[in-house]
């Protein structure tokens, strides 16, 4: 992930699991982050498969999430590995 | 941009397969935890990184995970409320389930008025419910919601259920009525439905009505003669809600029976005298769904809802005063409804909704009997078009009609707007006019354009000018103008009524208003002057026909003046006894206004207040704050905005330049007191007079005010207009007095803008008060 900055991560899609209950999952678009791992995720679902058959979910809209509150941030496999391609490409014909 | 080749893209994901990587709903997922610690690592401490389009300043409108105050999550849950079951029964005895199905009802009951009366949400009150949840709550696949709980306890499964679908259809009513845009989300009330699908999916309205009343009698049949105290609550209640949700045919059948409203209003009374002491089961009204169900809200405590049955009566009452709009018989009096039944006192939500739903039908047609072109037209007709040649001009040409037409189709656009706005809050009501001034002054423009048309075809009526010239009527454009000045008018008044002026501004807005007053009554004089022509040109025809000799020409004549008498000077009469109400209306908004701008005159005086802004500096100039407060009228083609300028001059024409100390100051002091209660007294007498007018129903062959429908309010508006003449003089007097014995301390004192009882709150007193307080 070397070759991608924050600004690559921005506007996609993380799954942030949170530190009062690792079956929830905070799904939602990184809008912004600060210094300190702070985020600001909007469109947020919170979604949880600890009851297999009724799964929860349900929108929370614009939520910040403090870095100490956070246990994992993680993002798309095949979105991640299409930007450091195209990032990769991209820096190949600049150099 | 580049295609991805296949290669890389493998390569790259390869590298990513490291032991971070996890699935979550089927989807591979990465852990970028560390990288994205070690990108921040490298920030600034205040460095932010964002989306180009996203603006930071919504970002203090989010819900901060792990916060109590703002992470519904986090909401606690007793044990009673974890593990309540809706199908099971809560009480030990059946006498003990009759009282815990009553109390959840009672409680559902004043939740509606919580909600509706006291801008409670939906989550905090109704939704609170897990009896509400429980049914609301469905599977996709679910196609109707069902009524029906699974206790084995009709009480619970039939009347409870009935009971919470019959409020669950009324505020699936309520949002639909959101939908409308006839009220507002948050402003009027708050509908947050949290996703819940069950809103959509309800029966219909027979099935709701069928259920209702089939626990009514499953009650009645229940307790036969044995009926106690719970059991008759509960079929009250029940009954209440019945009437709740035959609200709807108000605008699905538009219907005006009132019958449902009456029965609704003698439940709440009955409810009000009867209260009982109700527990409702532990846990059965809980936050709970603010945690399970989407929610983009901080956490808030479920309210306790107080006696308060007689919001219902409230509600009810207020809707049967909207449906007596179906009661009009002319477009004045539609026009005096809408104008006076939100004025004085912000109606209920509901039938500040309805009203204009009510009025206006879906097909276009006002209250069901006429197209919204035809309603344009009777305001003229009632105003200034009866009897004008331009009227038969205009039908025998299809030239000119065809010109016509697309101006009224806007006049009956802005109308409309009109309408719609009267029955909006008091403060978007305001906001509805500053809109509106634009679209009455160009629907004016456009039918100017076509009047001219008319007036270079020599087809015209002229009046007299003040100097004796000729001007032309022009009964279109003059109704236009008479409705955007009256607009004006409304919208600087109405800003002290919801104090958004202060102190230093009160000149300039009433002497806007003195200037606006006078405009309007050159056109009211004018459209005044040409009726009486009319009846007087009509009345000198049966002189004429009494000296012609017998004959066809006679004959002829007769048939057209007994025409005329019948469909002409009945209408005539009456427009020129509306011109005498409007009349009187301008002339006392113009005398108050006269006598608020010299009362700020006396105050400039004795140097208490000056018109511009305390805090001006080099950057706000009073000329600048003065420009934005009359910014939404500088657009205005006619009448012109006066310049800043000329505020300034008419200020300084009125202030007394003497020495406070002297002679001469007292002297003109005097003689503008004198005219200042000329100015009441003028006042006095044209409100004395509508008053008189609309206590008689208008039969007093004098003034005609069109408020037969809405009397009582229009009584009230007026008499608030009288206190004003009484307080404003009395603040006057008391003012003079402490100017002439001297007891008033400039660095002590300062002017406030007063509400006095029983007064109009467009006509605040200016009045001096020690800075302290």
């Amino acid at each position: 992930m070397e070759e991608l900055s924050l600004e690559d991560i921005v506007g996609n899609t993380l799954y942030v699991t949170v530190t009062y209950d690792e079956d929830i999952v905070l799904v939602g678009k990184l809008e912004a982050i600060d210094a300190q791992g702070n985020l600001l995720i909007n469109f947020v679902k919170e979604q949880s498969n600890k009851n297999q058959k009724s799964p929860h979910q349900r929108m929370l809209g614009l939520v910040s999430i403090p870095r100490d509150t956070i246990v994992s941030i993680r993002m798309e496999k095949d979105v991640l590995a299409k930007k450091q391609v195209l990032k990769q490409d991209l820096l190949s014909k600049v150099i | 941009m580049a295609p991805i080749d296949n290669e890389s893209l493998h390569k790259s994901l390869d590298n990513l397969s490291l032991n971070n990587e996890s699935t979550f709903n089927n989807v591979k997922l990465v852990d970028i935890t560390t990288q994205l610690d070690h990108f921040c690592s490298k920030l600034e401490p205040k460095a932010i990184v964002k989306e180009p389009l996203f603006d930071l300043f919504q970002g203090t409108h989010s819900l901060e995970i792990n916060n109590p105050k703002l992470d519904s999550y986090l909401i606690p849950l007793t044990k009673e409320e974890i593990e309540f079951d809706c199908d099971v029964k809560h009480g030990a005895t059946p006498e003990e389930d009759l009282k815990y199905v009553a109390s959840i009802s009672d409680r559902l009951l004043r939740y509606v008025v919580s909600w509706l009366n006291e801008y409670q949400s939906l989550p905090t009150t109704l939704l609170s419910c897990r009896y509400m949840e429980r049914l609301l709550n469905i599977k996709p696949s679910q196609q109707q919601v069902y009524i029906s709980y699974e206790t084995g306890d009709p009480l619970y499964d039939k009347a409870l259920a009935s009971l919470v679908i019959g409020v669950s259809y009324f505020a699936t009513f309520i949002k639909g009525l959101l939908f409308k845009r006839v009220i507002y989300e948050e402003e009027d009330l708050n509908f947050n439905f949290m996703g819940i699908q069950g809103f959509d999916k309800l029966p219909e309205q027979e099935d709701v009505l069928h259920a209702l009343t089939e626990s009514i009698e499953y009650i009645f049949k229940l307790y036969g003669n044995n009926l106690n105290d719970y059991s008759t609550h509960l079929i009250n209640i029940l009954k209440a809600v019945r009437c709740l949700v035959k609200i709807e045919n108000v605008i699905t059948k538009y219907s005006n029976e009132t019958d449902y409203l009456d029965k609704l209003i003698q439940i709440a009374t009955y409810l009000d005298g009867n209260e009982l002491k109700f527990d409702v089961p532990m846990g059965s009204f809980s936050m709970s769904i603010q945690k399970s169900f989407s929610n983009q809200f901080p956490p808030k405590q479920v309210v306790t809802p107080g006696k308060n049955y007689l919001g219902l009566t409230t509600m009810a009452q207020d809707i049967k005063l909207i449906l007596r709009v179906a009661e009009i018989d002319t477009a004045v009096e539609a026009l005096q409804f809408a104008s006076f039944f939100n004025k004085l006192k912000q109606r209920h939500v509901l039938a500040r909704a309805l009203f204009p739903l009510f009025l206006v039908r879906e097909n276009g047609e006002v209250i069901g009997k006429f197209s919204l072109e035809d309603f344009v037209f009777s305001h003229c007709m009632e105003f200034s078009l009866m009897s004008a040649k331009i009227v038969n001009e205009i039908n025998a040409s299809d030239e000119l009609n065809n010109l016509l037409s697309p101006r009224l189709q806007e006049c009956a656009n802005v109308l409309y707007e009109f309408y719609q706005n009267t029955s909006q809050n008091t403060a978007r009501y305001r906001q509805g006019y500053n809109r509106q001034l634009l679209l009455w002054d160009s629907a004016q423009a456009q039918l100017e354009t076509v009047e001219m048309t008319l007036i270079s075809n020599k087809v015209h009526d002229v009046v007299k000018n003040n100097d004796g010239s000729e001007i032309p009527l022009m009964p279109y454009a003059s109704w236009v103008f008479t409705m955007k000045v009256i607009a004006m008018i409304e919208f600087v008044l109405k800003g002290f009524d919801l104090e958004v002026y202060k102190p230093f501004e009160t000149f300039d807005m009433y002497y806007y208003t003195y200037h606006l007053s006078h405009q309007l009554q050159a056109c009211l004089d004018k459209v005044h002057q040409f009726i009486v022509k009319k009846i007087d040109s009509i009345h000198s025809m049966n002189k004429k026909i009494k000296k012609l000799k017998a004959g066809e020409k006679k004959e002829k004549l007769k048939l057209t003046y007994t025409t005329i008498m019948e469909e002409e000077t009945p209408q005539l009469q009456t427009n020129k006894q509306y011109l005498n109400y409007l009349l009187l209306q301008c002339n006392m908004n113009k005398s108050l206004s006269l006598f608020q701008v010299l009362q700020f005159a006396i105050l400039k005086s004795v140097k208490l207040i000056d018109n511009k802004a305390p805090l001006s500096s080099k950057f706000v100039k009073p000329e600048l704050i003065h420009n934005l407060r009359f910014k939404t009228f500088s657009s205005i083609g006619v009448p012109e905005l006066p310049d800043y300028k000329s505020f300034q001059e008419t200020l300084e024409g009125f202030v007394i330049h003497e020495d406070v100390n002297s002679p001469s100051f007292v002297a003109q002091l005097e003689r503008i007191k004198t005219y200042m209660i000329v100015q009441i007294n003028e006042a006095t007498k044209c409100i004395k007079t509508i008053i008189r007018a609309i206590e008689a129903n208008d039969k007093n062959g004098e003034v005609f005010t069109g408020t037969r429908l809405i009397k009582d309010d229009a009584l009230h508006y007026y008499n608030k207009y009288l206190g004003s003449t009484l307080t404003l003089q009395a603040n006057l007097e008391k003012l003079i007095e402490r100017i002439k014995n001297k007891s008033i301390k400039n660095d002590e004192s300062t002017v406030i803008l007063e509400f006095q009882p029983d007064s109009s709150t467009y006509f605040p007193t200016l009045t001096v008060v020690d800075q302290q307080k």
